[in-house]
């Protein structure tokens, strides 16, 4: 009874790798609901300047641990520290270092931009010409100065979602939390939310903790991520670390009611890669071809080109290329695709839901 | 610099420290259509009382002792838009931030819930006084009739002003309070309903008050300042109802509220003291004014009874962080703080202190009232019904965790319910049945009060009883009190530990904590 699991976690946590203390800890967090266990036994870490996606299907609890890291929720059991300073122990320290952009926007009726921008810089203390520039330099970083005037409720979601962000930041955090900021943008704005994040991190050295369900966006601009099902964390750490910690999982255990079909010979199974095929014609006559050539599977195809899986090596992948060229198919590209986020979220999780 | 510079820049200093909420919900109401529209309607509807009462009033306008009745429209209209529009409005704004989620950002930033409550409570003041200010002409027009009564009118608007405070409060209480999205419809209602009922009441009191009213009346002024204490009392009871359930979790929640309920009961008594000491040719201490006043307090302990002593014992690493240095310090602050078992401490010793004024009270009201068997039964009854109510709390966390403090609260009721009807079952199938009080009697403490307050021949079989029945619940709830109270004065904040219990992983100290207080262990 007395072993203590904060140790046995602290063992589990990656190492810092001189990445200095971590900005964002949650040690063996748990929230529950009844019977329902939104959040169970969840830890990992962020450092500063990095932006870190937190990746799950709806309803795994990613929302949940975002608010109990922005002192909105209490946990059941468990921790999280923003700075060194726990959410439970010390919210108030908290909400000084820490920016929070909620899945809703929360518009106040009868507001303009700059008197919304202004709201929150008092309620986060700032007075006079502090006051002033603090609104001003994030009317700047937001582009939102010519809105400067304009009703909150006039706004666009994309300027409504600069406005959240520019509120997030009138206090200028060390910490940012971000859940689906880009949800509903259309290509652009998403493009402009993004470019905004990623030079927060870049340039401001903030720590961003950023939920989405696009994960191509999220694997442009973070640099680790960590992966929840059912409230659990099935992986954390940089892409790399996660297909690591994906053999490591799939070879010790298998998951609470989900059949090994893996077992444990998985770690023998060889690198798979994603190589692309595209060709001048005979798009059909190449994929039944591919079909029957070993190493190949996960035969996909498009009007002009051809994805596959291959599980062979590199030697297997120059002999399967000299061979396209023998056949006399018109090769026009033959590229390797190296494993995204994406493929990294879709081999670990598997779709369960609460 | 001009005049005009100089005002805004003095304004722009002011807006600085004023709260944020005032500024923001200032802004928010010169721009709302909704706030338009109550102002030009109020402007309308005391437009139209002027002008009809130009009309039919005839000669008595410049000749009749009007004045009086021309303020009383025109009041009505007032009352109507500070005690029921502008509360509502308090109580609409709080739970519009919780619908649009923009109570979420505005609970992440630095203001304190208490700041969050003095806002809301500010921009409700600045709208009653802009009412105030709109009607203002009107009221000068008035004056200048015969038969207004310049002081009663001042009173009055001071009074309404102070009600729509208090009403303000206690709708910001409610909002606060109001948690599921599904119940806020029919809790909007029961508080629209609640305020037009408190209105009409009100204006039917300040009629008849202010009818009977006299300033030189000596009697009425203390009436009046005691109504204040006691009216600014609840005022501070629901500001710190509302700040709680604004309250992040770990934070102490409870100790502001049982402060409260403390003060209050002593300014009950200190104030009734003072009004016999500083008036006695207008209050004398006699049945008139003790005897409600033992029966108010009693009722007082009982219902903040019931809460106190059915709270959760959870108290987080940060209230045990901040308890006072002192071992002495520690003992008197912990009846405050959350828990059950402290809440019967605290409750037992508020008890004590109204018995023992009760003791002294009693027996100067001279022959013809209360003898002394019916305080020591009413705290016999208040400590056997809340240590039954503490124990089943206790106990019932041990069962499971799902049990709240509410099923707690209803379940003791229904006991208390149940039993009271037992001794009167008999009835069913007696026809016959003469009601007669006899011991069995004594599981109904109404029927058992009255039988001694009529000075019953069973007192001195009732009396030992209920003594028994008190001391047997003290020593069910002995050591839960103890380990309650130890828990506060041995609270050192250790290093946090983690352990699995039951595939739960939870703090090893808080768990410890709360389970030794649970099942009385020290």
């Amino acid at each position: 009874m007395s072993e203590t699991a904060a140790n046995m976690d602290q063992q589990s946590l990656p190492p810092s790798n001189g990445r200095g203390e971590p900005t964002i800890e949650i040690q063996n967090l748990h929230r529950f609901f009844g019977k329902l266990k939104a959040v169970n036994d969840v830890s990992f870490r962020a450092y500063p300047g990095q932006v870190m996606g937190f990746i799950g299907p709806n309803g795994a609890g990613k929302t949940t641990t975002m608010r109990v890291l922005a002192t909105l929720d209490m946990p059941t059991a468990g921790d999280a520290f923003i700075c060194g300073h726990s959410v439970i122990d010390d919210p108030d320290k908290v909400r000084r270092l820490l920016g929070f952009m909620p899945d809703s926007f929360g518009r106040y009726p009868n507001m303009d931009v700059v008197e919304y921008l202004d709201f929150f810089a008092r309620a986060y203390g700032f007075r006079g010409a502090d006051r002033r520039d603090a609104v001003e330099r994030v009317l700047v970083f937001t582009e939102l100065r010519k809105l400067a005037d304009k009703p909150i409720t006039a706004l666009s979601k994309g300027m409504s979602q600069r406005l959240c962000l520019g509120r997030t930041l009138i206090h200028d955090p060390e910490v940012l939390i971000l859940d689906e900021p880009a949800a509903g943008l259309d290509p652009r704005a998403r493009v402009e939310v993004r470019e905004l994040i990623a030079l927060l991190a870049s340039e401001m050295k903030k720590t961003v903790l950023i939920s989405s369900h696009i994960l191509t966006e999220l694997g442009e601009i973070c640099d680790s991520a960590a992966i929840i099902e059912a409230g659990e964390i099935l992986a954390h750490g940089t892409i790399e670390e996660i297909q690591a910690q994906r053999k490591r999982r799939r070879a010790v255990a298998p998951r609470e009611g989900v059949e090994a079909v893996d077992g444990p010979h998985d770690d023998d199974e060889p690198e798979t890669t994603v190589l692309g095929v595209r060709v001048l014609s005979d798009v059909e006559r190449l994929e039944r071809w591919l079909l029957e050539q070993p190493f190949v599977s996960a035969v996909n195809m498009g009007p002009q080109q051809i994805s596959f899986t291959f599980s062979g090596d590199a030697a297997a992948q120059c002999d399967l290329l000299r061979r396209i060229v023998e056949n006399k198919f018109e090769l026009l590209e033959f590229t390797g695709k190296t494993q995204s986020l994406e493929d990294a979220f879709m081999a670990i999780t598997e779709g369960i839901t609460q | 610099m001009s005049t005009i510079e100089r005002s805004i820049a003095v304004l722009e200093q002011v807006g600085d420290h004023a709260n944020p909420i005032l500024v923001k919900e200032t802004r928010q109401s010169l721009k709302s259509r909704q706030f338009v529209v109550t102002f030009m309607l109020l402007l309308a509807a005391s437009w139209f009382i002027f002008t009809m009462g130009i009309m039919l009033g005839g000669d008595a306008i410049e000749f009749g002792a009007i004045g009086n009745e021309f303020f009383w429209f025109f009041y009505v209209i007032l009352a109507f838009a500070v005690l029921v529009l502008v509360p509502f409005g308090a109580y609409r704004s709080l739970l519009a931030e919780k619908d649009q989620a923009t109570y979420d950002l505005l609970s992440i930033t630095t203001l304190s819930p208490r700041q969050i409550v003095w806002g809301k409570l500010s921009s409700a003041l600045v709208q009653v006084l802009i009412f105030y200010s709109a009607i203002a002409p009107f009221i000068a027009f008035t004056s200048l009739l015969q038969g207004f009564d310049f002081l009663m009118v001042a009173f009055m608007l001071i009074v309404t002003l102070l009600m729509a405070m208090l009403s303000s409060i206690i709708a910001i209480a409610s909002s606060a309070m109001t948690k599921q999205r599904q119940y806020q419809g029919l809790t909007s209602l029961f508080v629209l309903g609640a305020l037009v009922i408190q209105t009409l009441v009100l204006l039917s009191i300040v009629g008849r008050f202010v009818n009977s009213f006299s300033l030189v009346d000596a009697e009425a002024w203390w009436t009046l300042a005691f109504g204040v204490v006691i009216a600014g009392s609840y005022f501070l009871l629901f500001q710190k109802v509302a700040t709680a359930h604004l309250t992040f979790e770990s934070d102490d929640r409870i100790s502001g509220i049982r402060m409260v309920f403390s003060g209050q009961f002593f300014l009950l008594w200190i104030g009734i003291f003072v009004m016999t000491w500083l008036a006695p040719l207008t209050f004398s201490i006699n049945d008139e004014l003790v005897l409600p006043a033992i029966v108010v307090s009693y009722v007082h302990w009982g219902l903040v009874g019931l809460f106190a002593v059915t709270e959760d014992p959870y108290l987080s690493r940060r209230i045990r962080r901040d308890l006072p240095k002192g071992r002495l310090r520690r003992l008197l602050f912990a009846p405050f703080l959350q828990g059950g078992n402290r809440g019967f401490v605290y409750v037992l010793f508020h008890l004590a202190i109204l018995t023992g004024i009760s003791f002294m009270l009693v027996p100067m009201l001279g022959s013809g009232t209360w003898s002394l068997d019916v305080p020591i039964a009413m705290t016999c009854y208040l400590v056997i019904i809340l240590g039954m109510a503490c124990a089943l709390a206790r106990w019932c966390l041990l069962l499971s965790s799902d049990i709240r403090a509410g099923h707690v609260r209803v379940l003791t009721l229904i006991i208390v319910a149940i039993a009271s009807m037992l001794p009167f079952v008999p009835m069913l199938w007696t026809p016959a049945y003469r009601f007669t009080f006899n011991l069995t009697m004594i599981l109904n403490p109404i029927a058992t009060l009255i039988h001694l307050a009529n000075d019953g021949h069973q007192a001195t079989a009732v009396i030992p009883v209920l003594c028994i029945g008190a001391v047997v619940a003290i020593l069910v709830n002995l050591r839960a009190m103890r380990a309650g109270l130890n828990v506060i004065l041995r609270s050192d904040v250790k290093p946090r530990s983690l352990v699995v219990i039951d595939d739960v992983t939870i703090w090893e100290e808080e768990r410890e904590a709360q389970t030794a207080e649970l099942e009385g262990r020290e």
